[in-house]
């Protein structure tokens, strides 16, 4: 009977020890996955957003990315000026699950300024022989050009003017003083 | 600025009604505007906008250098002379001697453009020569 008894007492106790042991290993099982689940996935859907965020600014900025390690954003690429690199900052900040930003990014250097090439104005001699082939058919007109001025005195059909100044003024004069009177 | 902003209804006309080659610069107070209408209409109509901002063109602060696209060789033109017969010239220029004549409202064919007041021509008869532009329309 005692025999039975402690016989029993070992079998409980075994079956007690493999109980504990199999808890204890799915609580361990349980933590692993919890913390993977933590750092692995999260990383990606940060990321994720920052390149979408990324997207919306790329009118400001060029070839802009965030590489993301345990919530710490790091940022690379180029923004156009300063304040739009700080404010694409803030915006990676407040991204759930930042933790800190690295931003690597720079501001590129200003375009030149092109100043437009200087407008083409003839010379007198050009404008001249120009002027006296335009005029020609109007006798009453008298043209004089000078410092690539075109100036006109006289009289003139009010209908014939706007034909005469558009062939005048494709001679690429300076300008046209016009003092016709009209009739 | 103030230039753009007189002739505002010129240049946006212009720009609108497919200029091309659009170049609209100021220097010295004047407004340089240049650039190819698609047609001889499109030509008028802001020669028309420019006289009705600036009437009878009295500022002298606008030089509008709009020409109308160079039409392909073999294009067929009208003689608009006012009445008179246009004169086909050796070469284009009024010092040129006259190698012959086109009649008012005869047609001539475009052979090829000097610049933008000459045009080498041949008429119906078949005198070739240079002709002044502003007489001749586009058909």
């Amino acid at each position: 009977m005692f025999k039975l008894f402690i016989h029993l007492n070992t079998f409980f106790m075994r079956r007690l020890i493999l109980r504990f042991t199999f808890v204890c290993t799915a609580i361990a099982m349980m933590a692993v996955a919890a913390s993977s689940c933590k750092s692995g996935p999260k990383d990606a859907d940060i990321e994720k957003q920052v390149t979408e965020k990324a997207a919306a600014v790329s009118g400001d900025a060029s070839g802009v990315a965030g590489s993301v390690k345990d919530g710490v954003v790091t940022i690379s690429g180029s923004f156009k000026d300063e304040a739009s690199k700080d404010a694409f900052e803030t915006t990676v900040k407040a991204i759930p699950g930042v933790k800190s930003v690295v931003n690597n990014s720079t501001v590129m250097p200003p375009a030149p300024v092109v100043a437009p090439a200087p407008v083409v104005i003839n010379g007198d001699d050009v404008l001249s022989k120009g002027v006296a082939d335009a005029t020609k058919d109007f006798p009453t007109v008298k043209a004089t050009v000078k410092d690539s001025v075109i100036t006109l005195t006289g009289e003139i059909k009010k209908s014939s003017l706007p034909k005469l100044m558009a062939t005048l003024h494709s001679l690429k004069p300076k300008k046209v003083n016009n003092q016709l009177t009209t009739k | 600025m103030a230039l753009q902003d007189k002739y505002k209804e010129l240049l946006d006309a212009a720009s609108s009604s497919g200029v091309s080659k659009l170049q609209v610069r100021e220097q010295d107070n004047v407004l340089y505007i240049e650039g190819e209408a698609p047609t001889g209409t499109v030509k008028d109509k802001l020669w028309d906008i420019y006289n009705k901002i600036d009437p009878d063109f009295r500022a002298a602060d606008v030089v509008m250098d709009i020409n109308v696209t160079a039409s392909a060789p073999g294009t067929k033109a009208t003689v608009t002379t006012d009445s008179s017969n246009l004169n086909i010239r050796k070469g284009p220029g009024t010092d040129q001697p006259i190698v012959g004549k086109a009649a008012h409202g005869s047609t001539v064919t475009l052979i090829s453009k000097a610049n933008e007041q000459w045009w080498l021509i041949k008429s119906e008869k078949g005198e070739e020569g240079y002709a002044y532009a502003q007489y001749l329309t586009p058909q």
